[in-house]
């Protein structure tokens, strides 16, 4: 070479080549950070801040600006990332230019630092210089504080790491191709892929499995596609609720593994590619059928959700769009209409693997429905009943969905919980094999117990996680019908003070945390209890202890007659109140709530005037009737019970009558969420009424 | 020295190159002759290191060239259509050259691109297709490589400026160690500059041989013997690549030194006898005719 510094003076020569792109790339930079920068500060000058604030706007304002949640910036760096990554390698599209530079006295590897590292220096002189301006442009704004150089450091590191990702995809779909079209592609199927396959997957346990469940995303769909990674990591910083490390690695990792493929995919990339679909011939089989069929298993059950005939839909759809991806493909690489419709063999392994796959799934073929490993593969088992779980009011900055509790309430003495997922797969064996619409999607990963569809009786939905010995975690959901068996069991479970300590609200909140105490009686009043720290802590002591020592059995006899509200300070000028039912049984809550002043009161017939109670007949005609007589008003009222919060599995309170209170001094009518508790009172209401 | 041996390339079902051996002396001009689609660029790509061959092996001094700087360090690569950065002029292409190739003469381009009227320092997008042509060929005799690999370079030069061309590329094989290997599909632009000719045909070499050689040693010979006998006597006499009698007349393509064949045609009392000169297409299509190819229908 004629100068040592020749790789140095080539990426000098490539950036002068470039320099129009040079130009643009600054002016975007330029008006995105500082330009945009002193427009809003300019206009934060006017905002009067609120006094109570402990970021002054002009700060906050300089931090959207400058920091990694300005959303224009993260737009524009993966546009120049894609950009410069396209431009860099784009004479590999063109014959003569690749003629041109595969001549030249350089090898491949040096070929590729050129434009590699001039698109590198295209976008970090830029970047870093705007960056450097909108920080002297903060500083005479007075929009910098203590934190900010944390924040612009990390939005450097973390918008460097974005562009690197994309820039590094960018060049590697550009190597795979031959011609800008199938460029685009493969990028955006880099971008995409890992979401369509998991999506199929997903879909496809979706619709075939009935027990399988999942209550969160695996942690593998993080990192499915950088972009997605990078928008949540950059949530996560916003958002200060998570680590961002994870991603660092992530994409530290992801960059230097796909920076080497491009290397490696460069030195052995035939110059003569260019113009074609593909830059390798041997991979188009291979791209032709990773890409096919998550992508036809993704279309067609997304076609037949909801058909009649959904596997029938599904095969047929599956069948033919397989086929016409497979000439799609075989078209984008031969360009050649003839040769498309053309039998390929790639085309058969698709629809050899498809036919295997929905053959696999429909038959169950790893038995997933019917999954109930050994005793001895289990090191702990959990369980979540809806019913039971999400019936508690619970603070809601506290994490406590099904994965949560699960996670917390693991137990080495699982017999009962064995049990259930025993029943669980036997009556799943029995009834829903033969129809495979008894559970319902919505149980499988959200909400709820529920009576049937047929009618035959009071359903219970039961989630649980087995944790094996060989490390693995899997989740099921049962569905099945509340027998005494399931009761028995969930008693065993429930009454067991580990599952209770996981699972009671009182275990999240202690009397510390509570700012203000409330009681909440039966006229749906808030009444706030002033009384000394002590008093309210032993009331709150209390309570615990009661609802703490409940059995099953007791919270299903016993009627909620209010709710201890419990205000906590969350953070500055932040309350959060979360209402706590205090049941019939709760007598040593009741009185201290006295002695405080605020008893909890219960309905007289003195007070109230007329119930108006309605239900609907099992032919669907509407019924009402009005009580107004003392008597069967005193005989009715002690019946009733607030609903929310209370336990479904075994309940004993009738869901089929709903009332209206009118109180005597007609001021105040209530659409109560009282029920009537099931025994006499309520046969004879609904003998009254003519209510089967 | 370029050495190949049985180099081949194929592009999907196309079999470009076949098992191709060739060997290119130094300090010649090499003519590589063929029709369209003979694979005359595929081989000068991959004897520039441009392709990778399938198979078979191209060595130049020795040194296989794919991948190896050094080697490429002494190879021009003068495609068929030439790439100039966009609107980048003479000047420019030339720094840019120089960055690589370190013997590059910055003066000669000079020299020879002030002889040529073409302006340095004007966009080279503004040429015509000759000038382009023109200033491809100095760029790459300015890069003072020991090897110029053209491909149809003379292809749109007007005659004067071909012939220039070629007054240069002779004068730098006197002047210093250089050889220019010239693929053209037409033979008779190669047989005035060529000392060695190569001829491919589908992918093959047909044949291999020096110019001069050849034109020393066949001639086109008319004459007409009077007797019937004499004239049986001469053909067997004569070492013929290709005969053909109108009426009376022979006409030879014969091998053997001029003298020695006029001298046994004399000898049998001939009415009328003259030697033509052959052009290097006459020589090919005898020559390849004898190896068996009816090349006519090739240049035809």
């Amino acid at each position: 070479m004629t100068s040592r510094n020749y790789l140095f003076n080539s990426i000098k020569e490539n950036i002068r080549r470039n320099f129009y792109l040079f130009i643009l790339i600054i002016l975007g930079f330029l008006t995105i950070f500082p330009l945009r920068t002193i427009m809003v500060l300019d206009r934060a000058k006017g905002i009067i801040p609120p006094t109570d604030i402990e970021i002054p706007p002009m700060q906050t304002e300089f931090l959207n600006c400058i920091g990694m949640e300005n959303a224009i910036a993260t737009i524009f760096i993966g546009v120049i990332a894609v950009l410069l990554g396209v431009t860099g390698f784009y004479y590999l599209y063109s014959g003569e230019k690749t003629d041109f530079y595969h001549s030249l006295p350089l090898k491949r590897e040096e070929l590729f630092v050129i434009p590699f590292f001039s698109g590198l220096f295209m976008f970090l002189v830029p970047y870093l210089l705007s960056v450097g301006i909108t920080y002297l442009v903060g500083i005479a704004y007075h929009g910098v504080n203590a934190q900010s150089g944390v924040q612009v450091i990390a939005a450097i590191g973390m918008n460097i790491l974005f562009f690197l990702e994309l820039y590094v995809f960018a060049i590697l779909a550009v190597l795979l191709t031959g011609n800008l079209f199938t460029g685009a592609l493969a990028f955006i199927g880099f971008m995409s892929y890992g979401w369509i396959v998991y999506g199929a997957y997903f879909y496809m346990n979706n619709m075939f499995f009935d027990t399988l469940a999942q209550f969160k995303e695996p942690g593998i769909t993080k990192y499915l596609s950088p972009i997605i990674t990078h928008l949540d990591a950059v949530d996560l910083w916003a958002a200060e609720i998570g680590d961002i490390k994870g991603y660092i690695v992530y994409a530290v990792i992801l960059i230097i593994v796909v920076l080497a493929a491009d290397v490696c995919i460069y030195k052995v990339r035939p110059s003569e590619s260019f113009h074609k679909s593909i830059a390798f011939k041997k991979l188009q089989p291979v791209i032709k059928v990773c890409a096919v069929l998550p992508i036809s298993i993704l279309a067609s059950l997304f076609f037949c959700a909801g058909m009649e005939h959904e596997f029938l839909w599904l095969c047929v759809s599956v069948i033919l769009l397989s086929l016409v991806l497979s000439c799609v493909f075989e078209f984008l690489f031969t360009m050649d209409i003839r040769k498309c419709i053309r039998p390929k063999m790639s085309t058969g392994v698709i629809l050899a693997v498809l036919t295997v796959l929905l053959a696999g799934y429909k038959i169950d073929i790893f038995g997933v429905d019917e999954y109930l490993p050994e005793k001895e593969e289990i090191e702990t088992m959990s369980v979540y009943f809806p019913s039971i779980n999400e019936r508690i009011n619970v603070p809601v900055h506290y994490d406590y969905g099904p994965d949560e509790q699960m996670e917390k309430n693991q137990t080495k003495d699982f017999d009962a919980i064995y049990e259930i997922a025993r029943l669980g797969v036997n009556y799943y064996q029995e009834n829903d094999k033969e129809n495979n619409q008894v559970a319902p999607d919505y149980l499988r990963g959200e909400t709820v117990w529920a009576t049937a569809d047929d009618g035959s009786g009071t359903m219970v939905s039961v989630y649980i996680r087995y944790h094996l010995k060989n490390g693995r975690t899997v989740n099921r959901a049962y569905y099945l019908p509340e027998s005494k068996e399931i009761l028995a069991l969930a008693s065993d479970i429930y009454d067991n003070w580990d599952y209770k300590k996981a699972m009671l609200p009182t275990g999240y909140l202690s009397e510390k945390d509570i700012e203000y105490l409330y009681v909440k009686d039966i006229y749906d009043k808030r009444l706030q209890i002033n009384a000394s720290e002590d008093v309210i802590d032993n009331i709150y002591k209390t309570y615990k202890g009661e609802l703490e020592s409940m059995t099953l059995e007791q919270s299903s006899k016993d009627r909620i007659l209010g709710y201890l509200s419990v205000e906590e300070k969350i953070e500055e000028n932040y309350n959060q109140t979360t209402d706590f039912p205090i049941y019939e049984s709760f007598t040593k809550t009741k009185e201290l709530l006295e002695s405080a002043g605020q008893p909890l009161k219960e309905l007289s017939a003195d007070e109230v005037l007329s119930v108006t109670v309605y239900g609907t007949k099992s032919d669907g005609e509407y019924v009402e009737e009005v009580i107004t007589d003392k008597e069967e008003l005193e005989k009715l009222l002690p019946n009733l019970t607030y609903e929310m919060g209370r336990y479904g599995l075994g309940s004993k309170v009738s869901y089929e009558l709903n009332m209206n209170i009118l109180f005597e001094d007609r001021g105040t009518q209530m659409q109560s969420n009282l029920y009537v508790m099931e025994g006499e009172v309520l046969n004879d209401l609904l003998e009254k009424m003519n209510i089967d | 020295m370029i050495k190949t041996e049985k180099l081949s390339k194929a592009f999907g079902s196309l079999q470009a190159v076949h098992e191709v051996s060739l060997k290119i002396s130094d300090n010649s001009i090499f003519g590589l002759a063929g029709t369209n689609g003979a694979g005359k660029s595929t081989l000068l790509r991959m004897m520039s290191g441009v392709l990778k061959p399938d198979s078979g092996d191209v060595f130049i001094d020795n040194k296989p060239v794919y991948e190896n700087p050094s080697v490429k360090e002494e190879i021009f690569f003068l495609p068929d259509v030439a790439y100039f950065f966009q609107n980048a002029t003479m000047k420019e292409m030339v720094q840019y050259y120089s960055m690589y190739y370190r013997k590059y003469d910055k003066e000669r381009f000079h020299k020879l691109a002030s002889n040529l009227g073409l302006d340095e320092k004007r966009k080279i997008s503004t040429f015509s297709k000759g000038m382009k042509r023109q200033a491809a060929l100095l760029l790459g005799i300015c890069s003072g490589t020991k090897y110029l690999f053209c491909d149809e370079t003379f292809d749109g030069l007007d005659p004067v400026m071909r012939q220039a061309a070629k007054s240069i590329l002779a004068y730098e094989v006197s002047e210093r160690e250089f050889t220019p290997i010239i693929a053209s599909h037409n033979l008779r632009e190669l047989e005035d500059i060529c000392d060695h000719v190569g001829l491919l045909h589908k992918g093959g070499v047909l044949l291999s041989k020096d110019v001069e050689d050849m034109k020393l040693h066949i001639h086109k010979v008319q004459c007409v013997i009077p007797d019937e006998k004499e004239e049986e006597e001469l053909l067997q006499e004569l070492e013929i690549m290709k005969y053909e009698k109108r009426l009376s007349l022979l006409t030879m393509v014969v091998r053997g030194e001029r003298e020695e064949i006029m001298r046994k045609i004399n000898a049998r009392k001939p009415l009328f006898a003259e030697a033509i000169p052959l052009t290097l297409e006459e020589i090919f299509i005898s020559e390849t005719e004898v190896a068996g190819y009816d090349i006519k229908k090739l240049f035809i």
